[in-house]
This record gives C-alpha cells, structure tokens and sequence, in this order.
C-alpha cells in the first residue's frame, strides 16, 4: 500500500518533469499529395529519447454517386431500436431510426461509411458499397465506454475521463430502499461512505473519500445544475444518473465547495420517440429487526436488593428498601405503585382524583406490558410513480412525472389495531417536468422544474426509543380510569410515558415545500463556440407545528399546555452562464474549452411564534391564536453569497492521450478583505494504454487506462458571519428583571454573542489521485481502481478558547492539517451461461484511513468532541483520525482485596486515600505511569472508522426472472456503546438490561466463576460511567440490504394487449445483519457513537414495473 | 434576435461583475457590532447583560450549568457543607454525590460549568468597562455609575469563583491573551480593589432595585475581608451599613423568603427573578427549580440533612441544645421513619425550623401537609425538603413557570440582607470588639425570630413545640460567642448556600464536616465512610478542560489545586 501511496506523489511530479523536457513543438510537416499532415512532439532532453511520433492518415475522395439506403437497427435480441442515430461518416448527413427501428438515408456515394450510434451500444462503422438495404444489429457495450458522464458544467464520455468519476444509473438506484436518495447510494460507489438514518424521511449522511475538514464534512450537490448543500426531498425515482466527482481533478471546476466531493444529480430526461408512460408501484411493510433484553419489574426490584447488599446495607437499615418495593428482606412487587408500594385490599380506589390534585390510582405493571413492543408496529409503506416521455429526434424531448410515497414509521404505538395507532411518519407527493426544445439552428432551451411537497406527522426521532429504555417497569401505560401513568408514582424515575408521548404529539407535523426550477438557453455562436445560460432557482418553505400537552403523570409535571408554530423558507439562485468551444483539429486533437461565470445567493428567514395554556387540547380548537399566555415569538433573516470564475481545457490526442487541467476562482461573502477570493486549479492526465499500437494484438484487453490527477478544492463550510464580532440581545442569555417592580417582565440586555475572525481565509484541500481502469475478455470483466491522498491545510475550526474568554461562540480560524489516505477498487463482471442465463456480479472496496497531521503546531493540543453528559467520547489531537474515541482503559474487575491493594490509587487524595477502588469495580489502567489513575490517564482508545466498506452486488436473470442480492457492510470500525452507559448504570430509577442483574460481579458470582460481564451494581457507579473501553464495541456487520426477485411478462404476450413492459417483483430489505454489536443497530452515527439510534426496520415489499 | 439575445446576457453579467464587491459584502443579522454599542444605550444594555449573569445561569451552555452555577450556591455552600443531601433519586446528578462526598475529580462537569458561568460573568463586566472608555453621550457621573456597577458585578463574579476553586486567573478589560494568564494568587486584592471603587462611586439607592447600591459593595466587601479572617476592616465597614444604611428588619422572618416581600426593607442586594416573562423560566431562579419535591413538579433535590434539622432543636429555654456541630451526634437526631412516615416530634424546636425546612406532618404554606408520597425517594435522600427558594400554591403558574421547569419560580434570592449584615458584625465584635455588643446583635436577630410568626394547622395550634428566646446575658466567653454566633448564622441562613464558605473561613471544616459525615454518613448510604481532608477539600479542582485549553507555548499556564 505504502507504494501505492509515494507512487501518487511520485506521479505528478514526474510528469512535471516529463513537461519541462518535452516541449510541444507543433511543425507542420510538408503536405503531400495525399493530404497527410504530419504533427510531431520534439524531444529536447539527451537523457530521453522517447519521441511521441504520432500520425494518422486521412483522405479526401470525391465521387458523387449519392443513392438511398434504408435498413433497419435491431439489437442482439432482435428487437427493434428506435430513436438510434444514423450518419454519414464525414458528412452532416444523419438520421434516426423510427419507433420500428426503420432508418432511410441518403448516401453520397458508394465509399460513404454509415455511422450507426445507440447509447448503451458499440457505435458501428458499416462501409455502404452499392447496398441499398442495410440492416445493422448493434452490440451492447457492455463496459459502457461510450457511455455519456455528467461532469461539471457539462458531459464527457466514460473513455476520455481523467479524473475519479463514478455514476450510478437509475437502474442501479431504483432497487435499494425507499426513502431518501442518499440511501440508495449505499454500497455502489466505492470511496462513498453512506450511513443510513431510518426514521422515516430522515436524511442519510454522505461521505466521499473520509473525511477532510474539521467542520462540514458534507459533498456538495448539483441537482440539474443548481447547486445544494442535501439531495433531500428529491424523489429518488425522479433520478436518471448520480455522478459521484471524487476526486479534486473532477470536481476543482466547483472550486470552493468542493473539498468533500461533489455528486451531480441529473433527473430524467425524455428521449426521441413516441410518448411512453411508465407506471411503477411498490407496496409494503416495515418491521423492527432487534430490541434490548430489558428487566421486568420483579427483576428491577431484585437488583435494587443487590445494590443495596452491595452497599453493605442490611434490612432495616436506613437506605434500605424503596417505597415501591417495600423494605422487607426481598423486593415485593406492589400491586398498586400510586399509592406506592398498594396492596389489593389497603386501597381505596374511590380516593382517584385527577390530574389537580393528582391521585391517579395506577395498579403495577407486573410484565404484561412490554414496553418496547408498544412502541413499535408494523408499518406500511407504499410508493406510487407515473412517469410519461418522450420527444422528435433532433428537436424536443420531455418526461413529466408524478410520485407520491407514504412510509409510516415503525415507532408507533398501537400495534395492529388501526384505530389506536399514532400517526407518525412521512408522506412526499411530488411532480416534475423536464423539457428541452430546439428553437432552431443556433438556439436551444430547456427547463427543469420539480415540486415536492413533504409532510412528517407526529414523532419521527428516537426520543419514545430512549424514554422506553430508561422507563421504570413498574409503570403501566394507563392509570385506572384509563388516564396515563407515569413517574409521578413515588420512586420511579424521570422517565415520560412514551406512548403517552406519541399519542400526544400525534397532531405535531413539519411541512415542506420545495420547488426547484433551472432553465437554459445555449446558442450556437458560430461553428463549435457554444454559450449556454443557466439560471436555476430554489425555494425551500417549511412550516411545522409543535404541540406540548399537559403531563400530569409525569414527575416535572408540565402544567399547561403549549404550541408553537414555526415558518421557514429558504431561497437560492443561480446563474451561470458557459461559453464552450470544442474543435476536432485533423480528427487527431480535439480541444474542448470551457470558461464561465457564476453567481449564487442564499437567502433564508424564519418566524415563529407559541402560546401555552388552551382552553382545549382539540386539535381543531388549539391553534396559536386560541392561546391564553405566553406570547412568544422570534424570526430573523440570513444570506450569503457567492461569485466565480471558471475554465476548463480538455484536450486528447486520438483518444489515447488525455488532459484536462482545471482553474476556479471563488469570492464568497463569508470571507472578507483580502481573503474573499480564492483560487483552485486542478489538472488530470489520461493514458489509454489499450490504444497503442503495441496492445492491439492484446485482444483481451478492451481497455486499459491510467489516470493521474492533481487539484486544489476549497472548503467555506465556517458560517454566514466568521469574520464578525458580535453582540446580542437574547431572552433568556441576557435580560435580566433589573428594576424588581414586576415578577414577569425582564429588561433587555446585550451580550458579546460571537468572536469573529476577519482574517479566515479559505480551507484548502489538495488532492492526489492515482487510477486505473482495465477492461477484459470481450468488457465481460471490467475494473478500476484508484489510489488517492487528500490533505487538506489551513483547515478552518471552530476556534477552541479557555473559559476567561466568556461563553461566546468562537469563529472558524484557520489551523491544523488533516489527511486521508484510501483507495477505491470496483470489480464488475458480466457473464452468460447459455442461452437465457446472463448475470453480473460487482464488488466494490473502499478504504480509508484518516489522520490528523497538524494542529495549530502544538503538539499538546486537544480539541474534544462528541460528549455524553459532557464527558467527552472523543478527542483530536495530532497523529490520530479526527475525533478518534478518548477514554479511560479498563483492564477488567477488581475480584479481590488482594488486587485492589497492589493497583494503583484512583484519585488519591492528599492523605493518599482512595475511595473508589474495591473489589467489583472497574480496573483502569494507568497509562501515563505515575502510580495514579487520574484524568491524565485518558487516551485513545479506538475510532469509529471502518477499515473498509464494501458492497456486494449480484444480479441474475434466467429468462423472465431477474434476481438482484445487495450486500453491504463495514470492517474493522468500532463503536462507543454510549447508550449502554444509560443501560447498565445507575442513571435513575428507571430501567437497565437484564445482563445488569445477571451477570454483573457479586462476590458469589466471582466465587462460583459465573459469567461476568458487568461491574459490581452500586450507587456510586459515576467514575464508572466515564467513557472507556468498556464501551467500546466491535462495530462490523455485513447486512443483505436488498433481495428482489422479478418476472418480466414476454413482450409478446404484452403486445396483445398493448404493453411494452411489465415486471412484478417481490423484495426483501435488510433481511439479515451479521454483527457482534450489542446495541440496537450497527449502523451508527457516522463517526462511532451511539447515542440512540432509530434501528434499522425489515421491509418486504411486492412491486410492479409497468411500461406503455 | 441572436444578437439581441447575447447581447443582454452579456450586459446583465458585465452589470453584475462590476458590481461584485458590494454584492458580496453581507453583514450579520439582528446582532450589533461592539462599536454601535459606544454610547448610553449601549454601556446600558451591557451592563444588563452582565446583570443577567449574576443568577448563575445563562442558558447557554448545556446542563448541568444552571444547577451547577447558580447563585444560590445549593451544591457547593449548602450540599458540600452538610445542610442538605443532594436528594431526588440516587441516580439522578449523581456527580453532586461525589461533590457531597469530596472524592470528585477534575473532570467532574460541575466543576467546569462553574468555572464556565463565572467567567462568562467576568468577560461582561469587562465589555462594560471596555464600552465605557470608549462611549460618547455619557456623562462622567454616568460612566463612573456604569463602571462602578461593572466592578460591583465582576468582584462578584471573582468570589464566586474564588471561594470555590481557589487561586483563579485574573482576567480584565486590559488582558490581551485569557488564554495565557496564569492562576498564581487569590484574587482578594483585586476584588477589594473593585469593591472600594464601587463603594465610591454607586448612589445609596437606586429606582431599579435589581442595581448594585454603595450599601451593597460595603457588605460584598466586608463579606471578602471576613473570608480573609480580616475582621478590623470588615467590622468599621458593617457598622456603617448597619447604622447608615437605612434598612431595617423585616417583622416576620418568613418575609425574607416570600414572593410578596421581595425587595423589602431588610434586603441589600437582591438577585432579581422573572417568570413568565416571555422567556419561560430562563430568567427566573432555574438553578432551584429541580429543588422542590415531586407533587410540586420538581425532582426533589436539595433535601436537608439531619444534622441541620437537629441544629434547630432548643431547650426549654427556647436556646440551642447544642450550638457545637463538632460535638454533633446520632442522639440529637430528630425522629423520623426511613420510609419517609409522619414521626411527630413534642420536644421544642425554633420556630425557624418550620419556615427553612418542610417536614412530614407539618404544613408547607397553603400546600397542605407533606406525607410519604410527597417525596421522591426517602431512602435517598431523607424525609425533608427545602422551603425556601419555593413558591405558594395560590402563586402557581402567577410566579412559577407554567411551561418547563415549573418549579422555577419568580421569588428573588436574597444575597445581602441587614442580616447578614448584624450577625457578620456580631462576629467582628467578637473577634475585635466587645462580646456584649456581640451578644446584643445575636439578641437582635433571635428576638426578630421571637416575635414572627410560627407555622400552624388549619385550626389554628402552632404545628410543634416552638421556642426561641435572645440570650439572656452577655456571652461567657468569646468561644461562646463564636459558637453561638456561628450557630445562630446558620439557623438564620440555613440551606442560602453559604455554609461550607463560612465553614471554611472560621476555619473549622474539617472537625464539622467529618462529624455530619460520620454520623449522617450511618443513615444516607451515599455519605458513608465519606471523608472531609483539610488541607485539600477546602477548595475544589480547577477544572481539567480548563487546564487541557489554558496554554502558553504548549504548557498549561493553570495549576491544579493540591490532591487533584
């Protein structure tokens, strides 16, 4: 790997070397008769002797002979392509075939050469002679060489690519999961790491190539050229192509906020030919795949005992006994826990009063409620999409297309029974339509526009997960009269009643409209100089409503209830306007020059607005007029702006030699003076090796290239204001009741709010990318690999500061250097087992691994991160990934005295007296050696990145059947069980794992050398609680994200009754998770700590693909 | 067309480019630079703002701050001196139990968020006197009360900050580099610096009532000599407010704990509370709002301790039983059922005790009478709860939040009473004076107590056996009259948050508290074979993330205290 890595800084530099040789000396040799011209590279250097001698032939024959040919293009299978391209070599002469696949040209003459071109297809050569019939059938390109790539500001074909580009195709995305689009990236592309969020509408997160910046780590998208900081709330079905840019070479042309990659979403497009109408439906359900092993209330009780004999208490003793459980030798689970601690007989239900003065009698729940079951249901989920397309060849084209999907989330209480169940989850209609028209010779528009309106209803985070897990069991969901229980019973916690919770919060929403629109116009100027002007336009407008009722079961009960109203909206635009220039000199040079402009500007402003105390709780009554008190409301606006220059060069020679070289300037208002600008060049190099002449006789070899690639992208991810000092007057940070006449009004303050920096400048990113691409045994077989480092400098940070600086937010500085180092390897292979077997098998690889090379110079720097109760998970400091886990080391349970005694103190005191440590507990390691265990003894103890991600892909198809299984997963990450911290610790007195009770160190557990996994269960557990490796996980699992099994109906069959196409198919996700991870789902947050997840649901879904 | 078409792209982008350095200057939004605050109104709205810090909380910053930092002092004055356990469930904050059991460690968040509020506190006062220098519109009396004000509030700030973790770094308007400034001494001669210049300089009254007065910065400073044990220049300082100040006690010790008597005539420096005031309970007194039991929404924390509830026992003379918590023991304890049961008790007690503390059995204002299910856990945290920084039934959702925290509550904390002010200077007097003035202040304090009113039943009966009477001559000794004085400071100022301060100062912390550890210790699992060592736990740590972040070329300026 180590060789892998020098070779890529190795690379650039040689071929800088190989310039200031070589110098392009172009000498027109002397035109024969023939008409040849011979274009040479003279090499200077005695010390090399390579001379690209380069010559190509062509000739001129004028013989007017012109006569029809027609034909017909079909495809291996013999089914008609309508719509392919039909051209006379040379010439301006083309056509296209009609929807019977029928073409009908005329030809100059007998030598002419017919051009036949499909997407997809090997572009054939078919020399006319004195044929006036031509059939052609086209070969599928099976390595989709010629396959068109959206880059930036434009497309190249997949063969003249320089730079680390990768596209998945809509027939890739369409079968991983609904949701969001980001989601169906998983797996595809290596070097693109995706963690999946599975509340329902909830937003993966992306990431290209690790991790570069300290701050916003996220790729920037173009969704049909208007450029995003999410892909959220596109319908993915709307989707033909993602481009992944990864590397800096592809992705320098967005310049400044590119440094994490860049991901070009194109939508569908019509293509030429009669209107087609494809209707797609997906129906299913969700289903939870794992839950914790949670005490029940007998058990609960049991293990208050243990703790208190652990504490050396003995019955009768103060300290002794709850008021639930009784005080007696062995917890008694009471029939009653309101009054606490009722027995059937002692209580007088007709004392029930509620909520004010609150004496709801609650009767115990002994184990016949599972709470955790309550919360979760089986959902459905449904997916509709309508899409109608077409165009004329040559002058328009349009597709118009509908969707609606409605994904019930799986966290809803009320089981089957349809009437009880909360409403939460996510509904998304949306519509769009893409058009292009040809005006004429030199003008030519179009306009891309889509609407997707979103509605989330009621709870959709993990809040009732959490408060379910730490909720005494003793609760029941209802009182006695059918009010809900909580933890106003004595002695049961601070855990919320999470049903109570997601019924209340049913009426809460969150509504979104987006609109998107982008429109061009492109003239011709003159021959090969192309202008286009873009202006797109976003509006993003969401309204959500959240409503607080009245808890009088719960312990801090809230006495009135309240609603807040928010309204947001977020618009962008942006023009760019590309002037294009592309030239086939001699059919040997083709140069393709790009400069442009443009302009972007964000705007966004909210308001909102509560009240609280409601005459009513109705839905339809509470409303934010209807409040009574507590008239609140808040709103401002915000903006930033952008303005660049850019250019691109693209030149081959012959399609064996590649160049691109790249330059972006970016001035952006987030950065002021000097250092509002700043610049991004980027240049990649291409060898089609397989184009020499010495690998023609290499005929399993179809294509062989490597790519080298050099760029600086920028990173301007510090906020709309870094460079200003700040002052604010906030409510609740700096009012203060100063003139004490009142107990309810308060008077304006001020306050310094944020500490700006007005000398952060951009954060750059450098990046080196080594690639090859192979191509063998007739494109059955094809793969590419790259190699990549990626260091970013003057990484900007949000400044960390001492407390004598005053609470105030500190700006984004300029400090440190950060590195990634990976490779990314896909493997493709297609094959064919006789007649109707045909399958594919992919594999992709990636790896990365991150490391942070500099901060601020000192080598001492600390900067913490993800925190639990403010201990911090995680830490970065020089020499470590970012945010690598920090933690105290355990070296196991103390068992006796004996190794209590020889260990080091924890903490001594001044006397040398330390109170923690005694058999049962936690034995941390001194790691800095002074004979203490002290918070020095903190270190790195793991990162949560994977050592590799992988997808695996197979897809099969045995005559009509089709079979797709996607597998993906991660190796070698790990995870910090922060959630088990609440799980088997004393938090309160709610709930804990079973393995709390059963497998936790009790002198009789040791002494019979029973199964310890857990320390001693004592209420001074805090020092236990810190982060350490205790929590610390093995994080890897392998899950089968997608299993689809399809029919497709024979085309003959269909024909009869009009239809081109019709699949059904049946489809499993997230069927199986192979993992050693105990907490609810391996796929965490992004950097390794859970912190409660919304888990991973099985959905199994049956579709149909219908095509008119 | 083309040409027309082309030719008004190129003019709108042309227009666009030249225009492009305006375009792209944006300022931010609803936020004022520091220059536009360079006059009255700005100097003003500044020092409100560092006003609203001296609650100890500023929302900010995430929990435990407020709990940790509010002015009320609840974890580090009365829980770490044996007023109180921490109380709720044993769970719940469990790092205030480590506090309570001083075996915390560096990294404790409530030793940071501490730290964090005081100087947030320190850097607004300092913006204040920054803004000064530079404002015009201002008069020189002005800008002399601004920065008087300024000071005032900073000192406050340092003591805060002193008292708990010791040597501090000073931080000014004229520090270049926080960062680098080094803890290498107590900030007295600081604080005393600011206190004098506030003492010249503020007027005797203000119309706001919340405003830092000369009376006050004459207490605060009397309040820093005696921390230092310097009663000859505490003593001059006290009389004067006593004699001077114009304030008088209030009839009936319960008004000093009221919201109906805030600002009253006892009261010398008052942290001003809002509730409902638009802002929920952020301005209200949030660091308290957990601290009352679960029927009154809150989480029951702060319960006190037997040891206090026993200290307000009284013989039949209606004086102390036992004013030496160093002789404190398991005897005196007042009965009570470990199960949180009604156990009512005949022998006399003072009155005050009924007003500081609720008990089972006996009326909690117009709340009713607490019983079992009143607390949350008494296993934990023992049958009693606080009553002071509480509200009144008919007062809900008036003067305490209605929405989250509703146990916060409009009802002001009085730091700076007339008081203080008399047993502080019964304590110079003895120490300094004469042990009969000495003895007629205490007399004065106790005889207030005599005359207020006591808690009683709905029908009228007191609702125990209440006696409290001045003393009857002179003290015997000055050891006696220290002893009573302290006793009677901490009857009359029992669960304000000042015990283990004033613990510490007469210098007997170790004695007391590992008499209460020891015998508490027997009945609060939590506290047992917990140990008070002096020399170390009289201050607590500088907090790790302090030390980790304070650094000169790569060397952490900050010294960590001894023992941690």
């Amino acid at each position: 790997m180590d060789f892998l890595y020098s070779s890529i800084f190795f690379l650039p530099n040689l071929i800088a070397s190989y310039m200031k040789y070589f110098q392009l000396n172009p000498t027109r040799g002397n035109a024969n008769s023939t008409g040849q011209n011979r274009f040479f590279f003279s090499a200077k250097s005695k010390h090399f002797i390579i001379v690209f001698f380069l010559l190509m032939n062509f000739s001129f024959q004028v013989i007017a002979q012109d006569h029809q040919v027609t034909g017909r293009i079909l495809d291996q299978d013999g089914k008609e392509l309508s719509g392919s391209s039909v051209s006379v070599k040379n010439t301006n002469i083309a056509t296209l075939t009609d929807s019977s696949g029928n073409f009908s040209i005329r030809v100059p003459n007998s030598s002419s050469v017919l051009v036949v071109t499909f997407v997809g297809f090997t572009t054939q050569e078919v020399p006319v002679t004195d044929k006036s019939i031509i059939d052609v059938t086209m070969v599928r390109d099976g390595s989709a060489l010629q396959d068109v790539v959206v880059v930036g500001y434009g497309v190249q074909t997949k063969k003249s690519l320089t730079g680390a580009v990768a596209t998945v195709k809509e027939e890739q995305l369409r079968v991983s999961p609904v949701g969001d689009p980001a989601s169906r990236l998983q797996g595809r592309v290596a070097g693109v790491t995706v963690t999946n969020n599975n509340a329902p509408g909830a937003t993966s997160s992306v990431r290209v190539r690790g991790y570069g910046s300290l701050g916003n780590n996220n790729p920037l998208y173009i969704i049909d050229g208007i450029p995003r900081t999410t892909m959220d709330n596109i319908n993915s079905n709307d989707i033909e192509s993602m481009t992944v840019l990864k590397d800096a070479s592809s992705s320098a042309i967005y310049g400044s906020r590119a440094a994490n990659g860049v991901i070009v979403i194109t939508t569908k497009h019509g293509t030429s030919g009669a209107p087609v109408l494809s209707f797609d439906v997906r129906t299913g359900f969700q289903q939870k795949t794992n839950r914790p092993d949670l005490m029940n209330s007998a058990e609960a009780g049991e293990n208050l005992w243990q703790k208190f004999k652990n504490m050396g208490l003995r019955q009768g003793d103060p300290g002794w006994g709850t008021a639930q459980y009784g005080y007696g030798a062995t917890p008694v689970v009471p029939d009653y826990i309101l009054p606490a601690g009722g027995m059937v007989g002692q209580v007088d239900e007709s004392t029930y009063s509620w909520p004010n003065p609150y004496n709801a009698i609650t009767k115990t729940n002994k184990g016949d409620i599972d709470w955790y079951e309550q919360i979760f249901s089986r959902a459905p989920v449904q997916e509709y999409n309508i899409n109608i397309s077409g165009g004329t060849a040559g002058k328009n084209n349009y597709s118009l297309s509908a969707g609606y999907l409605d994904q019930k989330g799986i966290l809803n209480y009320g089981g089957d029974d349809i009437n009880g169940r909360t409403s939460n989850g996510y509904k998304r209609y949306s519509l769009r339509s893409n058009g292009d028209v040809k005006v004429n010779k030199w003008l030519k528009a179009g306009i891309s526009m889509g609407a997707t309106f979103n509605n989330f209803t009621g709870t959709n985070g993990t809040g009732p997960i959490n408060t379910t897990l730490t909720l005494s069991p003793l609760i029941p969901i209802y009182d006695i009269r059918g009010n809900f229980a909580g933890s106003k019973s004595p002695v049961t916690g601070n855990g919320r009643n999470a049903v109570a919770d997601l019924v209340r919060n049913n009426n809460d929403y969150t509504r979104g409209l987006l609109l998107q629109a982008s429109s061009y116009v492109q003239i011709s100027l003159m021959k090969d100089l192309v202008f286009k002007s873009l202006f797109g336009f976003s509006y993003d407008a969401n309204s959500s409503l959240d409503r607080n009722l009245m808890d009088p079961e719960f312990n801090q009960t809230q006495l009135v209830s309240t609603l807040s109203t928010t309204a947001t909206n977020a618009r962008q635009y942006n023009w760019a306007n590309t002037l294009n220039y592309t030239k086939l000199i001699h059919d040997d040079h083709r140069v393709s020059v790009l400069v442009g402009m443009e302009a972007v500007d964000n705007y966004s402003e909210f308001v909102t607005g509560g009240r609280s105390t409601y005459a009513f709780t109705d839905p339809n009554y509470m409303v934010l007029s209807s409040g009574q008190k507590d008239v609140t409301n808040s709103g401002t606006f915000d903006q930033s702006r952008l303005f660049s220059y850019f250019g691109r060069i693209n030149y081959d020679y012959q399609g064996k030699y590649l160049f691109e070289g790249t330059l972006r300037q970016d001035a952006s208002s987030r950065f002021i003076n000097q250092y509002q600008s700043g610049t991004f060049p980027a240049f990649s190099v291409g060898w089609r090796i397989s184009q020499e002449d010495f690998m023609q006789d290499v005929s399993w070899i179809n294509d062989l290239k490597l790519r080298v690639g050099w760029g600086k992208n920028g990173n301007d991810n510090v906020g709309n204001y870094n460079a200003y000092t700040t002052y604010i007057a906030n409510g609740s940070e700096s009012y203060y009741n100063i003139s004490g006449s009142s107990r309810s009004s308060s008077v304006a303050g001020i306050h310094q709010s944020t500490l700006g920096n007005p000398n952060a400048r951009w954060e750059t990113s450098v990046a080196n990318n080594l690639g090859l691409d192979l191509v063998l045994f007739d494109s059955k077989f094809e793969t590419s690999l790259d190699v990549y480092t990626r260091s970013t400098t003057d990484m900007l940070y949000n400044d960390q500061k001492p407390a004598t600086w005053g609470e105030v937010n500190l700006p984004n500085v300029n400090i440190g250097e950060m590195q990634n180092k990976g490779f990314d390897l896909n493997l493709t292979y297609r094959g064919k087992v006789g007649k109707d077997f045909n399958f594919s098998v992919n594999a992709n690889i990636s790896h990365f691994r991150n490391e942070v090379v500099k901060l601020n110079g000192n080598p001492s720097e600390i900067r913490y991160g993800n925190a639990t109760e403010a201990s911090f998970n995680t830490a970065t400091v020089t020499g470590q990934p970012l945010d690598a886990f920090y933690g105290y080391v355990v070296e196991g349970i103390f068992n006796t005295q004996e190794e209590v005694n020889k260990w080091p103190k924890y903490n001594p005191n001044v006397a040398g007296v330390d109170v923690y440590s005694m058999p049962g507990v936690f034995k941390f390691q001194d790691v800095n050696g002074d004979g203490k265990i002290t918070p020095l003894d903190r270190t790195f103890i793991g990162d949560g990145y994977p050592d590799y991600t992988y997808g695996f892909n197979i897809d099969l198809s045995y005559k009509n059947w089709d079979l797709n299984i996607f597998l993906q997963g991660l190796q070698g990450r790990k995870i910090i069980n922060s959630v088990s911290r609440n799980m088997l610790f004393i938090r309160n007195d709610g709930n804990y794992l079973r393995k709390r009770l059963y497998e936790s160190w009790t002198p009789e557990r040791y002494a019979s050398g029973s199964k310890i996994t857990v320390p001693i269960t004592i209420n001074s557990d805090a020092n236990m609680q810190l982060p350490s490796t205790f929590f610390v996980e093995d994080g890897d699992y392998a899950r089968l994200k997608n299993l689809q099994l399809g029919y497709n109906f024979s085309p003959t069959l269909l024909s009869k009754i009009k239809v081109t196409n019709l699949r059904v198919y049946v489809q499993a996700i997230n069927l199986f998770t192979i993992t050693k991870y105990s907490g609810l789902d391996p796929e965490v947050a992004e950097q390794g700590v859970d912190n409660s997840v919304y888990p991973t649901s099985q959905i199994f879904m049956l579709g149909v693909n219908l095509k008119f | 067309m083309k040409k027309i078409l082309v030719f008004t792209l190129t003019s709108f982008i042309l227009l666009l480019t030249s225009c492009k350095k305006e375009w792209l200057t944006i300022k931010p939004k609803g936020q004022a630079s520091f220059e536009t605050l360079l006059n009255k109104d700005g100097v003003n709205l500044l020092l409100i703002g560092a006003y609203a810090d001296v609650d100890g909380a500023n929302n900010k910053s995430a929990q435990p701050q407020a709990w940790s930092s509010g002015v009320s002092n609840w974890v580090w004055g009365s829980v770490a001196g044996g007023d109180a356990y921490k109380g709720s469930n044993s769970g719940d904050q469990a790092l205030i139990n480590d506090i309570a059991g001083f075996y915390l460690t560096a990294d404790n968040t409530y030793v940071n968020s501490h730290w964090m509020l005081g100087y947030d506190g320190v850097v607004r006062c300092n913006d204040v006197l920054k803004a000064v220098q530079l404002a015009t519109g201002m008069t020189d009396v002005e800008k002399l009360q601004a920065q008087a004000q300024a000071r005032f509030l900073r000192a406050h700030f340092y003591n805060e900050l002193t008292i708990v973790h010791g040597k501090v770094p000073y931080i000014d308007e004229n520090t270049p580099n926080p960062t680098e400034v080094p803890n290498d001494h107590l900030l007295w001669a600081e604080m005393e610096a600011d206190l004098q210049f506030a003492i010249t300089n503020l007027p005797g009254r203000w119309v706001d009532k919340g405003r830092a007065t000369s009376w006050a910065a004459k207490t605060f400073l009397a309040r820093v000599y005696m921390s230092q044990q310097k009663y000859d220049k505490a003593m001059p300082l006290l009389r004067d407010v006593y004699t001077n100040g114009g304030y008088t006690l209030v009839p009936d010790f319960i008004q000093n704990f009221l919201i109906a008597t805030v600002n009253n005539s006892e009261s010398i420096f008052e942290i001003q509370y809002a509730v409902n005031d638009g802002f929920g309970a952020d301005n209200a007194n949030i660091a308290d709002a957990l601290n009352s039991p679960t029927f009154k929404s809150s989480s029951n924390f702060f319960q006190p301790s037997h040891a206090l509830v026993s200290a307000f026992r009284v013989d039949n003379n209606g004086l102390p039983l036992n004013p030496d918590a160093t002789t404190y023991n398991a005897n005196e304890i007042l009965p009570f059922d470990p199960t949180g049961k009604t156990v009512p008790y005949k022998l006399p007690v003072d009155p005050r005790l009924d007003w500081t503390i609720a008990r089972p059995g006996v009326p909690d204002f117009d709340w009713g009478i607490p019983d079992i299910s009143w607390i949350r856990d008494p296993a934990n945290g023992g049958p009693y709860y606080s009553k002071k920084s509480t509200y009144l039934k008919s007062e809900k959702n008036i003067f305490s939040s209605t929405t989250v925290r509703p146990g916060a509550n409009a009802n002001n904390f009085r730091k700076y009473k007339l008081s203080h002010v008399i047993l502080w200077l019964a304590e110079c007097e003895t120490e300094i004076g004469s042990i009969h003035n000495a003895t007629t202040l205490v007399n004065e304090i106790r005889n207030r107590a005599k005359k207020s009113s006591v808690v009683r039943f709905s029908n009228g009966d007191p609702a125990a056996n209440y006696i409290v009477e001045p003393y009857p001559g002179d003290f015997a000794t000055q050891a006696a009259a220290r002893l009573a004085i302290r006793h009677e400071e901490r009857l009359e100022f029992a669960c304000e948050g000042a015990r283990f301060f004033d613990l510490v100062r007469w210098g007997i912390i170790g004695p007391v508290l590992n008499k209460y550890l020891s015998v508490d210790g027997k009945i609060l699992p939590s506290l047992a074979n917990k140990v008070f060592l002096v020399g170390q736990h009289e201050v607590r740590p500088i907090p790790q993330t302090q030390i980790d972040l304070s650094k000169k070329d790569g060397k952490s300026v900050l010294t960590q205290n001894p023992g941690y």
